[in-house]
């Protein structure tokens, strides 16, 4: 068995400690910033999602898909918010625009909803990512 | 961003971001310029909305808020991974560093 110095022990726990310490910060940010962002968009989101179901190709299947983005949300758990994002953007999608028919919102208003529903799938793809995934 | 309401409908927009971000906890980072500069588009477009009197302000004011938040999120994480990737880095480099070392130390090509 090899003997190690003081010193290479030192070192040894210096870079245990690195190696410790370096998936940190992501993981704190999408825990202490991320999250709640989507928990605080996600009303606004699940409201236009509700309201374009019945516009899309297989309304009870959006609607479900809406039910387990929430619990995914409440649950922060990126990996199940993706496997549903694509169904409940392509409803939101058809929310907002039923909306700005609907002249519930002006042409320039609907373009922040447009914006918001952007950012939310931004966020659910860094939620999901592994740390080292989004950073380039 | 400066976030003060002055009485005016945009600097009232600022204001409620800042608040936004402050309650999803991006203020402990301080605004990058970039995510200011975004924050000033969003609220832009809502006095827009606004001064063309059109319908659903507090629906479209609530959208650039969130989506002000989300993109300030977002740019924190991207920000914590490249820090993560560059400690990582740095944590190979010592390792390799290391590794050279002990094999010297015992005599055995590294």
């Amino acid at each position: 068995m090899t003997m190690w110095t003081d010193n290479q022990r030192r070192s040894a726990a210096a870079v245990a400690l690195v190696f410790f310490f370096a998936a940190c910060a992501g993981a704190a940010a999408r825990h202490e910033v991320l999250i709640p962002a989507l928990a605080r968009a996600w009303p606004g989101v699940r409201d236009d999602a509700i309201r374009g179901a019945e516009r899309v190709a297989q309304p009870d299947a959006a609607r479900e898909a809406v039910r387990l983005a929430g619990d995914a949300v409440a649950a922060a758990d990126g990996a199940r918010l993706l496997a549903v994002w694509p169904t409940v953007r392509e409803s939101a999608t058809a929310g907002i625009a039923r909306r700005e028919a609907d002249g519930d919102v002006g042409p320039i208003g609907v373009g922040r909803l447009r914006e918001r529903l952007a950012q939310f799938g931004r966020a659910v793809d860094a939620l999901a990512a592994a740390p080292t995934e989004v950073s380039r | 961003m400066s976030g003060q309401g002055d009485g005016t409908f945009r600097g009232e927009m600022r204001a409620a971001i800042d608040a936004a971000l402050r309650d999803t906890g991006v203020a402990i980072l301080r605004s990058p310029e970039e995510v200011a500069v975004y924050a000033e588009q969003q609220a832009f477009f809502v006095a827009q909305s606004y001064a063309a009197n059109e319908p659903g302000l507090p629906l479209v004011r609530q959208a650039a808020i969130d989506a002000v938040a989300l993109y300030a999120a977002v740019s924190v994480v991207e920000g914590a991974d490249r820090f993560d990737a560059r400690l990582r880095g740095i944590a190979d480099a010592a390792l390799r560093l290391g590794s050279l070392a002990l094999a010297r130390a015992m005599g055995v090509p590294a």
